[in-house]
């Protein structure tokens, strides 16, 4: 049930496809500051390639850094669009509707720049074809499907691959309004991308059933994806990453991440596109409802994993969670960890008055993902530094300008791409807009008159 | 030729004296550890000596180990590599393909040994020292993994002369760089799956052996044989 | 490719990857995944021939025999000769890096002449004519090696002789008191040889005989053998002296004693052999030049040593009972002010345990089969005779200078003034392959081949027991133009008109090596023809006579120096350390620290590379305030030097440990401007006796500078065992 004023179909459209028309002045400040950035990280990129790996922090024996922290987090991320459309269209959650869009774009930008970050760390990217693609049939070697490295592409090109249907078939019907409100070079691109729709009911029909098909078929893409990528680690047998633990943990704290995220960019598109209508409050309540059980169901498996780790008694896991737990900097980091991604946010969002209040809802939801990399580099690093028992061997590291640029590097990418996205394709579905218009009734419930959404299929 | 090549290190008879550590850097272009490198903790060593402390002064021991790869015969290394650039040959040997190597160092995060080194740098020499490089190894240019080969290079040269002249490889015939140079013959090698090799031998007769991290069950091929401690408590056999 | 192709391959191969992944049986996976490496591809192997030639390193080890891989007219690789009775196929870690002394990138390329301050390049005729006309015109010539031996020993001896020059040999103090040492202990000033393998136990007072005394090749391969060899009992060892030193970390106990006190150590373990029964009264008296040993009681002594009297009683115990034994002494407890005493009275040890000359005990060098022909190794001169020959130099009374390979500028301290007497000397020539400090001063270089492109004929010191003579031939062509020391001195000669008695070195090493054949002993045997004995000599790598060993022991040492207590420069009260400089694993007293590979070998016990460190006890640094990399200024009477920390959890609360072979100002690009060199801050006090220069008789004082570098080493942290999950098992029983 939610609340809120009656809106109009054409004030509906023309309001949802005002930032594809109109480009304020903020718009080319953050084209201008993410160019900037986005330039220093292909600087940064060009710089590693002539070089090599040197110019990293990383050593021997921590063979991973930064790079992969990075890779693993926008994995995490890319779990919103499913979470959001896939999920809460199966459980038909209908305040779903104004953040599936943006949600689902984000998942594929998240996707693509985790993507990138594999093939970036390794030491000669230009050679990496056939790790994918076993291109050199004379001698009949193909990739070595016993290993997680080639179980990771498969599934984030299935999942990547499935979230672009998803994304497209979605937009199939608002590609055919704007076609029919463009003119130009948009006119032709809308024209091509709309697949001849006409919005004819067996159109709707099949546009339906394919949104409902692909979400149940995405669901156990969802799952093993970051399943997979924990499995990068839990496969391997460095003591604290050889957990069986590590595939849920890893899936929940990706929608902790990724749905937090999505909150992020709720925010910001209702500020910079004017959004009030659609981006409501109720609309934060409601996610901030489902990220409260999300991270608490984090914070279960975080602790399980110090729990299971300390239950073996093994010497080896022993040494590496007393390093993470009591020894500088991982306390702090631990530390930070829980301040950022559980402690402060979710007291925060058992009280509806700050989970109406935007301003709070971004902050907090930012704080998640910031504490969610540190996560995720508290997770990988420590095992590495102390592998085994050749404490000869131990080692530490310090992330290079390089890899900091890299990083900074990302989120600016995933930014910018989404705010291109937002001039040539409408961030919040029209037709979803729409439909839950039309879906809707008023209904007297006391002396107020609420809007209300009864479906019967 | 069926083998399976191993060797046996004696920590009594090692006395960390290097020899080994030189002579698998001239043997198998080992590109020179500068002090940066060292800064940088990228050093490469193929085999390396490592100390271990135990007790305090003035009850103080410094303990030596060298350590090679294990040449695990159920190697974690390789299963993790996406491109087969590590793999197994049919003599135990875990051998790794320069040219094959991608770089994702997967392979060097599961070596519980740490025994794989990663060329952060394209390696470099002096012109002149280019004259010393070993012409049948490769030089590993820079993003690709490389480790310790067992030599193969010296087992190929055997086999092949072997087959020239129509006969069997000999125990003993010919060792590793380092074995070959160790000067208190601390480090043994050969066909762990001859019963009459001079290692099959040392392996059955012992009641030293042990092999490092043998609970992991990769099956390593390089057995260690104890050192000996008069004082060491007899219970736990360490400090 | 057809696409139904390539599906069918893509099908196959998956089913089949995942079935033989499934099915792994027994060691490793199936041949399926064998995929193989190009370097077991025969068609990849390069084509060329390898060719091993036999040569000695006469320098490194004591005289090592190798073998060298030769590809194409490079030489690529060192390895031992297995025929050679020194080191029986094994080398170490600098034999191993000589192959880098050849391709060096800062190798002198020709010989220079001096320019002002830099050279310019002359060529060989000019260089030889040049320094004729000096040699023809100076009053005062002197010719200064390191120590040196057969054929260059006749060559140099008949040249400064030819040019009336004196001859001076620049050897690291420390053997000149050995040599002493032996002179009086054993009767001859040669280096001995231990018979491990049959020894039941080693003493070693601060010998550091596995890593850089004198032969540690040869003792490590004893050592091998004595540990876990042939015959059945493990050989213990035990280590006395103020550092633990790479060899100390394999003993089976170590035992810190106070720098200096190794010689009443001796004679306490004396007292208990005598004491226990296990060497008699009377002996022991003899041995010990009449000494009442009475007043050398574990108990008397042990306050003043550092060890308890149950310590010293152990050392005794482990000597006399596991006789045939040795005890030997090096490394710093020679370069004390009673360095002579400390080595005679721990030497003196094996006539009580009666192992002189026996299976198992200390072989006296037998030397050179016809020292007449064929001289056996010329030893260092003391500090003081160094001393009044730079009276001269400062007199200006030396007007001709020519050096060879030694290094005197670096390795003495600068409280010697050698470089400014240096200065005064008119000409200087040096015949280094390398720029080292003293060759900075020269005025004209003729550098010499490395040790691969030489010819020479060298008695080993220590020899393996019995008579050894090591031939050395060029195994690749003169990498740049650089000519043999020999030849140059010969040409020298020759330009001044006078005649040689050889044509060249090489024909000197024909010849002498030639003569060996008339010996009519040992190998080679074929020794009917000449031509036929020498190639048989050079396969195998020399001349040795197995049967010449001495089986008749010396009666006992003469004229044994009395005891005395070491004496130290700088006040206790103001210089509260002893300064304990030691020679390292990788560049021994420096001599390689121009070589990329040992100085990137990490020292065996910290680890360090590159550099030059001071090690301090754990309570120590604590108590200063200072950690790993901290700079310290480490600050003698005579001077200061400035190094960084290593926290040594073995190093004594006392005792300032620095290594030698680094600070240098010169000696290629590897070596420049790297570290400190503890030497040069040594006071110039000597061995009362030998006139030896006592490098560790001198205390300093440490002060922190508030300020770090980045320590470079190969150990990451301080690693102590897990004790769950050592790495270095241990067990009790042999
Ligand atoms: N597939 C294929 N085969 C070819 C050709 C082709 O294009 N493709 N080209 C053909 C032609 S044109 C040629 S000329 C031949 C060349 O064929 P080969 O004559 O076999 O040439 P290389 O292999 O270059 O050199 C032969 C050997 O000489 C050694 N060598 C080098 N310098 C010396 C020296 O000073 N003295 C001695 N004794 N040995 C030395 C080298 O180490 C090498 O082992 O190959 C022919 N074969
Ligand atoms: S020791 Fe390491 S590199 Fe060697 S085979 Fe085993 S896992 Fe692989
Ligand atoms: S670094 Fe090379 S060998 Fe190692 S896993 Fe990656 S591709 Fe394979
Ligand atoms: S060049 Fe090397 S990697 Fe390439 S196909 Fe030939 S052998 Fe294989
Ligand atoms: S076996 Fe060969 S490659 Fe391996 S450590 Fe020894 S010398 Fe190096
Ligand atoms: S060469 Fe032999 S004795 Fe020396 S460190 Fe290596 S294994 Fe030990």
């Amino acid at each position: 049930m939610q609340e809120r004023h009656p809106l109009k179909g054409e004030a509906i459209t023309k309001e949802l496809l005002r930032p594809l028309n109109q480009t304020p002045m903020i718009f080319w400040v953050a084209v201008i500051i993410l160019g900037g950035i986005l330039t220093a990280f292909a600087f940064a990129v060009g710089w590693m390639f002539y070089w090599g790996l040197g110019t990293t922090g990383l050593n021997t024996p921590i063979f991973w850094g930064f790079m992969i922290t990075n890779f693993v987090f926008w994995i995490g991320i890319s779990h919103a669009g499913v979470m959001i459309s896939a999920i809460l269209r199966l459980t038909q959650a209908e305040w779903r509707r104004p953040v599936t869009r943006a949600a689902e774009v984000m998942t594929i930008f998240s996707l693509l720049t985790a993507m990138l970050f594999p093939f970036l760390h390794t030491g000669r990217p230009w050679r990496t074809v056939y790790w994918v693609f076993p291109y050199d049939f004379d001698r009949g070697i193909w990739p070595d499907p016993r290993g997680p490295l080639v179980w990771d592409p498969a599934a984030v090109f299935t999942y990547l691959t499935g979230s672009t249907l998803f994304l497209y078939t979605t937009l199939i019907p608002d590609m055919a309004l704007l076609r029919d409100r463009s003119t130009g070079w948009r006119k032709t691109l809308y024209t091509i991308l709309a697949l001849g729709w006409r919005g004819n009911e067996r159109q709707w029909k099949l546009q339906l059933v394919a949104g409902i098909l692909l979400s149940a078929l995405i669901l156990p893409v969802f799952v093993s994806v970051h399943s997979i990528v924990s499995w990068d680690f839990a496969v391997s047998l460095i003591p604290v990453w050889h957990a069986s633990i590590f595939a849920p943990y890893f899936v929940i704290g990706a929608v902790h991440s990724g749905v937090s995220a999505v909150i992020t960019l709720m925010a910001l598109m209702r500020w910079l596109f004017g959004f009030h209508n659609y981006l409501r409050e109720e609309h934060f309540d409601s996610i901030g409802r489902l990220l409260v059980v999300v991270a608490t169901g984090w914070m279960w498996f975080f602790v399980l994993d110090i729990i299971f780790a300390m239950f073996t008694r093994d010497p080896r896991e022993l040494v590496v969670m007393e390093q993470r737990i009591f020894e500088w900097p991982y306390a702090m980091l631990l530390a930070f960890v829980f301040v950022f991604a559980y402690i402060i946010p979710v007291p925060v969002w058992m009280f509806q008055r700050f989970r109406r209040n935007i301003k709070i809802m971004f902050w907090t939801s930012l704080m998640v993902n910031v504490g969610m990399w540190a996560e995720r580099y508290w997770l990988i690093l420590p095992g590495l530094e102390r592998k085994f028992e050749f404490t000869f061997m131990w080692s530490w590291y310090r992330p290079s300008i390089v890899e900091l640029t890299l990083v900074f590097g990302s989120f600016a990418l995933v930014t910018f791409l989404l705010l291109l996205f937002s001039k040539i394709f409408p961030p919040v579905a029209v037709w979803e807009e729409m439909e839950g218009v039309n879906f809707a009734q008023d209904i007297q419930v006391g002396k107020r008159t609420v809007h209300a959404t009864i479906r019967e299929e | 030729m069926s083998a399976r090549w191993g060797m046996v290190i004696d920590l009594d008879r090692c006395t960390g004296c290097q020899a080994c550590v030189v002579a698998c850097q001239a043997e198998n272009n080992i590109p020179i550890n500068t002090e940066d490198i060292f800064h940088q903790r990228r050093a490469i060593e193929w085999i390396r000596v490592e100390r271990y402390w135990e007790g305090e002064y003035p009850n103080v021991k410094a303990r030596y180990i060298p350590i090679p790869c294990m040449h695990c015969a159920q190697a974690p290394c390789e299963s993790v590599c996406p491109v087969y650039a590590t793999y197994q040959t049919n003599q135990g040997i875990n051998m790794q393909i320069y040219n094959r190597c991608i770089g994702t160092r997967y392979c060097a995060v599961n070596c519980p040994w740490h025994v794989r080194f990663f060329n952060y740098w394209e390696p470099k020499w002096p012109e002149s020292l280019k004259h010393q490089l070993n012409p049948h190894v490769s030089v590993r240019s820079r993003g690709v993994m490389e480790k310790c080969t067992f030599c193969v290079q010296r087992i190929v040269r055997t086999e092949q002369q072997a087959q020239v002249d129509g006969r069997e490889v000999q125990d003993g015939e010919f060792t590793t760089a380092c074995a070959q140079a160790c000067p208190t013959d601390a480090i043994v090698f050969g066909d762990l799956d001859d019963p009459e090799s001079r290692v099959g031998q040392m392996a059955a007769d012992t009641d030293r052996g042990y092999q490092l991290l043998s609970g992991l069950g990769t099956d390593p091929a390089v057995l260690y044989l104890k050192k000996i401690d008069p004082d060491a408590p007899e219970e736990n056999g360490h400090y | 490719m057809r696409r139904r192709d390539f599906l069918k391959l893509l099908t196959v191969s998956t089913t089949g990857a995942v079935l033989f992944t499934g099915c792994k049986l027994g060691g490793y996976p199936d041949r399926e995944f064998q995929k193989q490496s190009p370097v077991e591809h025969p068609a990849d192997i390069p084509f060329g021939r390898d060719n091993w030639y036999a040569t000695a390193m006469p320098a490194i080890g004591g005289g090592l025999g190798v073998i060298v891989r030769v590809f194409e007219g490079r030489a690529k690789k060192i390895e031992g000769n297995p025929d050679f009775p020194l080191n029986v196929g094994k080398t170490g870690p600098r034999a191993q890096a000589i192959v880098q002394e050849l391709y060096h990138p800062d190798r002198i390329d020709g010989p220079m002449r001096r320019n002002g301050n830099s050279f310019e390049s002359i060529s060989w005729s000019d260089a030889t004519a040049e320094v004729a006309q000096l040699v023809s015109n100076a009053s005062s010539p002197v010719l200064v090696t390191e120590p040196i031996s057969g054929a260059i020993a006749r060559v140099a001896g008949e040249f400064a002789e030819q040019a009336g020059a004196r001859h001076a040999v620049y050897e690291p103090d420390e053997y000149v008191v050995l040599r002493a040492a032996m002179q009086r202990v054993f009767g001859t000033d040669r280096f001995p040889a231990l018979d491990l393998p049959n020894s039941g136990a080693i003493v070693s007072f601060g010998a550091d005989f596995l890593h850089n005394w004198i032969s540690p090749v040869m003792f490590s391969v004893g050592y091998g053998e004595f540990r876990q060899g042939g015959n059945g009992t493990r050989g213990s060892y035990y280590h006395v002296g103020p550092r633990l030193s790479d060899s100390a970390a394999s003993a089976d106990r170590w035992y810190p004693c106070s720098p200096g006190s190794e010689g009443h150590i001796a004679l306490a373990v004396a007292y208990t052999l005598v004491e226990e029964g296990m060497a008699s009264e009377e002996r022991a008296s003899e041995v010990y030049g009449g000494l009442s040993l009475g007043d050398y009681s574990p108990e008397d002594v042990a306050a003043d040593t550092g060890l308890s009297a149950e310590q010293i009683r152990e050392i005794a115990r482990e000597l006399g009972r596991n006789a045939p034994s040795v005890a030997i002494a090096g490394g710093s407890a020679a370069a004390h002010t009673n360095g002579l005493f400390n080595l005679c009275a721990v030497f003196a040890l094996n006539y009580l345990t009666e192992s002189v000359n026996t299976e198992g005990g200390i072989l006296t060098n037998t030397g050179s089969p016809d020292p007449d022909v064929i001289p056996n190794k010329i030893g260092g001169n003391s500090f003081a005779e160094w001393d009044e020959l730079i009276e001269e130099m400062l007199a200006g009374d030396v007007d001709l200078l020519m050096v060879h390979k030694a290094n005197p500028v670096f390795g003495m301290p600068a409280a010697s003034r050698f470089q400014d007497a240096l200065d005064q000397v008119s000409t200087v020539v040096s015949f280094s392959s390398f720029m080292d400090e003293t060759t900075r001063h020269a005025d004209l270089i003729l550098p010499d081949n490395t040790t691969l492109e030489q010819w020479g004929l060298d008695v080993p010191d220590p020899s393996p027991g019995f008579q050894l003579v090591s031939i050395q031939q060029p195994v690749v062509e003169p990498f740049v133009s650089s000519r043999n020391f020999g030849d140059s001195l010969i040409r020298i000669s020759n330009d001044a008109g006078l005649s040689f008695t050889w044509s060249s070195m090489e024909n000197a090493v024909r010849e002498l090596g030639g003569a060996l054949g008339g010996v009519g002993r040992g190998l080679p045997e074929e020794a009917s023809d000449p031509r036929e004995f020498f190639v048989a000599m050079q396969t195998q790598g020399g001349w040795w006579d197995e049967e010449s060993m001495t089986s008749d022991a010396p009666s006992g040492p003469e004229d044994m120096p009395s005891p005395a207590e070491p004496q130290f420069t700088g006040d206790e009260s103001e210089y509260d350390f002893y300064l304990l400089p030691f020679p390292t694993n990788s560049y021994e007293y420096g001599e390689t620290a121009n070589l990329p590979w040992l100085q990137g070998l990490p020292d065996p016990i910290t680890t360090a590379v590159w550099t030059t460190w001071v090690e301090l006890n754990p309570n120590t640094a604590d108590d200063m305030g200072v950690q790993l990399g901290d700079i310290v200024r480490i600050e003698s009477p005579n001077g200061s030097i400035e190094v960084p920390v290593y926290v040594n959890p073995a190093a004594p609360p006392t005792v300032a440990a620095v290594p030698i072979g680094q600070g240098h100002t010169e000696y290629t690009h590897y070596a420049e401007d790297r570290g400190a060199n503890p030497i040069e801050i040594v006071a110039s006090q000597t061995d009362s006796e030998t006139g030896a220069l006592a490098w560790a008789a001198t205390r300093v004082r440490i002060e922190p500078l508030n300020r770090r570098e980045r320590f470079p080493r190969f150990e990451r942290q301080l690693p102590f065992q897990l004790e769950e999950n050592p790495i270095v098992q241990v067990t009790r029983d042999a």
